[in-house]
């Protein structure tokens, strides 16, 4: 009799058991659905929003006019542009050379303990933090105004842990063997690095910039008091007079990235000017969306011409 | 000594390749010598007092137990041990009679003199002709025809010649993991080094690979040193002259490969041999 | 033989380019910090505003003067609780569908999650964050008015919507990374001895990731709180202490993106503005902190 119970319990326990088993399975395969269910949905919404203005003729060739909420995006879209490509002079190299160091020539101690965590640190600064201190020290201190020169910089600040840490994990992944060769036959570390370890781990280094690219692509804030909220009314894009505030490319004068000009105008109530939002707001997406498959393209095809060739 | 086994040995090393001797010493000229070396990793002492010498035209071999120290002598022959963190090498290590465990040594140029070969083939992501050329040129010889003519030497004295001489500008991957192995050797000879040191070389390779490359060790022996860590002690007796046997950070015992493998004199020597541990 | 350097001196080059680069990096990191420790703090030392007064007075307005003091107003709490119930708030929603995520992609359906799921996630981290708070501005803000029957719809519980969804990929990776990284034989051993896969994943796999999964919701808690343009467009922006989640608020960042450029450097309210940046970036060096911490721990434990 006892021992019948204890088997019931038994039966009764496993068959609870399995049946959490079930839920629990149940209830994570709905959470995975809602947040597949999100991404997608926000994706298409901003399209869906944004498609029809951005086909319009001349919305992304024409100037803005009224303080932006009427005409075209053309300047807020070559700045964002212009912005990312001297950010990128300015923090590649500066982030090659951080991770070479670290990965190849850093001696064990304190220097090299107080040189990472000072990149752990900027990489957990708050944005507004970095687009304060680049107002302060670069549009304040040096006299450079709003500009886009202080604008890259504090991206630069905002890209290099992200490189760094790309471009260190990617010299890693380089098998150690490749490195003693090259020693083994004299080279220096500094020819290892640059005629080995660097081409070997190129794939995946362009994977990491371009991504990286995409996140340069879409921040505001940093912006906000470094490069400003405007861009010239009227930019000249054949003149080569690099001190002069119309000319396209001088780099001291203000200019206004398509994220920065989605945050100045998003409250306007006009209808032209909710068109402009959500039209930038699409460009801006399929931008990052083109920087992540980019990224993932160009890795893939690196990486099969350095082993099939 | 058993007169009989050494002129079996002889034989059979003339018969195969015309004049390669194994088994015993046959050369008194000394290329690289080491003094009460002691390696430490850290607070670890990895090995201890070793001091050993390697000759002209001979091949050594290095045996013993994994983690018994042998590679980390290895990796101390040619500075190796100064790329790794925290690693420290103690005493005298003479190349050509001179001290190169110091300083002021110029680990570049010795490094040219002192080749390696190691247990995965590494081949560059280059084409075969630059994986040869690749060191050389950064040595600063640009000639295009030495440069030809050196990647033509070494491929042939690593035997590969004939197998890649058409596909010399395809990728040094589409090798086999074998033909891999001997341009690593050949790599290495483009730099005509004194001695040539191989750290389990066979160990990633098939038994018919594993032979070539032996072979290959056997050609290129003949106007320098070889040194050779094998976990494979066939290979030790088939390739070495002499053979020095590790334990525990220690060298225990060392002399002609023959008495070793036939009259071990060491305990654990003894008991390594007939497989006790491995 | 082609001149050449030698060989030692090129090395000296690659040392010294490369340690430059880092050494660079370092000094703006500690001008950085520097620099807004020393406006930051100069509002107390020179300017004569008071600490205690700063962290619990509730009111904030720069632009009126306080009869008392001869000051404006500095009382920087409604700043500080907004900031952190934004940040705790968007925590308690993110951090379950994370790790629910997480579970499923690496113990439920590792290939989908590896070919499908992750992608998607990591096109999340690439939107831009005024996208988020265009989205929560038009979609998240209509839906409170219509579910609350209120007339604004912005404030706490908006912000810590968009925000939950902007920091859901972070914790999410880093989550997937965790128990990617518990060893095979743990589960193997449980579902050896008789418990489900629901069981096992409970108090074998979670036990086991826990202090990885703490890291992975500090460094998503990080990301809320300095987070700024987001918020600002969905939270209002009304410096008083908030009564309600859907009363209009501001948290410390979007305080400095409204006020920085209005004062001019040197002002007290200027001063004023960079004590909270020297607070916010207090808070992130204190998450570094916790992070450094819980790894420690883990190492240890590990033996």
């Amino acid at each position: 009799m006892a021992k019948t119970v204890t088997a019931q319990a038994q039966e009764a326990r496993i068959k609870r058991s399995m049946r959490n088993d079930r839920i629990a399975t149940g209830i994570l395969t709905f959470i995975v659905g809602v947040v597949i269910a999100i991404v997608i949905s926000m994706v298409l919404y901003i399209l869906a929003q944004g498609i029809g203005q951005l086909l319009q003729p001349g919305f992304l060739t024409e100037p803005s006019r009224s303080n932006g909420t009427e005409g075209g995006i053309a300047y807020q879209l070559f700045d964002s542009f212009y912005l990312l490509i001297l950010t990128l002079i300015i923090s590649l190299p500066i982030s090659l050379g951080g991770a070479v160091f670290l990965v190849e020539y850093a001696p064990e101690g304190p220097i090299t303990k107080i040189a990472s965590t000072a990149i752990e640190t900027l990489s957990s600064l708050p944005s507004i933090v970095v687009g304060m201190f680049g107002f302060l020290m670069f549009s304040v201190n040096f006299g450079w105004g709003y500009s886009l020169i202080s604008g890259a910089i504090a991206l630069t600040m905002f890209n290099i842990p992200i490189l760094t840490r790309v471009i260190q994990q990617a010299l890693e992944d380089v098998p150690a063997s490749q490195r003693d060769a090259c020693l083994a036959m004299g080279l220096t570390r500094w020819e290892t690095t640059l005629h080995v370890l660097i081409p070997a781990a190129m794939p995946a280094i362009v994977t990491g910039v371009v991504l990286s690219a995409g996140r340069v692509f879409g921040e505001a804030a940093a912006l906000l008091f470094t490069s400003g909220m405007s861009s010239p009314a009227r930019l000249n894009f054949f003149s080569l007079n690099f001190a002069s505030p119309t000319c396209a490319w001088n780099i001291f004068r203000p200019g206004e990235s398509l994220a920065v000009h989605i945050y100045k105008i998003y409250g306007e109530g006009s209808p032209e000017a909710q068109h402009i939002v959500w039209g930038t707001a699409a460009l801006l997406m399929i931008c990052v969306l083109l920087f992540n498959v980019l990224s993932r393209i160009a890795g893939k095809a690196l990486a099969r011409r350095m082993t099939a060739e | 000594m058993t007169n009989e086994t050494d002129q079996f040995l002889q034989s059979v090393g003339s018969s195969e390749q015309g004049k390669r001797v194994s088994g015993v010493a046959i050369s008194d000229e000394v290329i690289l010598e080491t003094r009460d070396v002691n390696v430490y990793y850290g607070d670890h002492h990895a090995l201890n007092d070793t001091s050993l010498k390697f000759h002209k035209g001979e091949i050594t071999a290095l045996i013993g137990p994994s983690g018994c120290g042998k590679s980390t002598f290895l990796r101390s022959l040619n500075l190796m041990n100064r790329e790794i963190r925290g690693c420290r090498v103690e005493g005298e290590i003479l190349y050509q009679g001179r001290n190169i465990n110091t300083k002021t040594e110029n680990l570049y140029e010795l490094r040219k003199s002192i080749g390696m070969v190691f247990q995965q083939p590494n081949p560059f992501h280059k084409s075969i002709r630059e994986n040869i050329t690749f060191a050389p040129k950064r040595h600063g010889i640009k000639d295009k025809d030495i440069l030809d003519q050196m990647v033509e030497e070494s491929l042939r004295g690593a035997a590969l010649w004939d197998e890649v001489k058409d596909k010399l500008d395809k990728s040094a991957f589409a090798l086999s993991g074998g033909q891999q192995q001997r341009l690593c050797i050949a790599r290495t000879l483009a730099m005509k080094p004194d001695v040539i040191l191989f750290d389990e070389p066979c160990s990633a390779l098939d038994p018919i690979s594993t032979l070539a490359i032996e072979d290959l060790m056997g050609q290129i022996v003949a106007d320098r040193a070889i040194v050779i860590v094998t976990h494979n002690m066939e290979q030790a007796s088939r390739v070495s002259n002499r053979t020095a046997f590790f334990y525990m950070g220690d060298m225990v015992e060392y002399g002609e490969t023959n008495q070793i493998f036939q009259r071990p004199n060491d305990k654990r020597l003894n008991d390594y041999l007939t497989g006790m541990f491995s | 033989m082609a001149k050449q350097m030698p060989k030692r001196n090129l090395e000296k080059v690659g040392l010294s380019v490369t340690g430059a680069c880092v050494a660079l990096v370092t000094l703006v990191v500690v001008a950085l910090i520097f620099m807004v420790a020393q406006r930051g703090l100069s509002t107390f030392i020179k300017d004569g505003v008071n600490v205690a007064e700063f962290f619990t007075g509730t009111e904030w307005n720069l632009a009126n003067t306080n009869e008392a003091t001869g000051l404006p107003f500095t009382g920087a709490l409604p700043l500080i609780v907004t900031s952190f119930a934004v940040t705790v708030i968007s925590t308690i929603i993110a951090v379950p569908i994370a790790i629910g995520a997480a579970i499923f992609v690496v113990e439920i359906q590792p290939k989908f999650g590896q070919k499908y799921f992750q992608p998607l996630i990591e096109l999340l981290v690439g939107i831009p964050s005024v996208v988020f708070g265009l989205i929560g501005f038009h979609v998240i803000v209509g839906a409170m008015r219509v579910i609350f029957n209120v007339d604004l719809g912005l404030g706490i519980l908006p912000g810590s919507i968009v925000l939950a969804l902007m920091i859901l990929p972070t914790v999410t990776t880093l989550s997937i990374d965790a128990l990617r990284a518990v060893p095979d034989g743990y589960r193997q051993g449980s579902l050896a001895l008789g418990y489900t896969r629901w069981q096992t994943i409970w108090h074998v796999v979670l036990k086991s990731a826990t202090p990885s999964l703490m890291t992975a919701v500090i460094l998503g808690m990080t990301r809320a709180f300095g987070e700024t343009l987001a918020v600002r467009m969905v939270i209002g922006g009304v410096e008083a202490m908030p009564e309600g989640l859907l009363d209009s608020a501001s948290t410390i960042t979007t305080t400095l993106t409204t006020s920085m450029a209005v004062y001019a450097t040197g002002s007290v309210q200027n001063d004023v503005l960079w004590s909270l940046g020297l607070l916010l970036m207090g808070m992130s060096l204190i998450f570094i902190m916790i992070i450094h911490l819980i790894g420690a721990k883990g190492a240890k434990s590990r033996g």
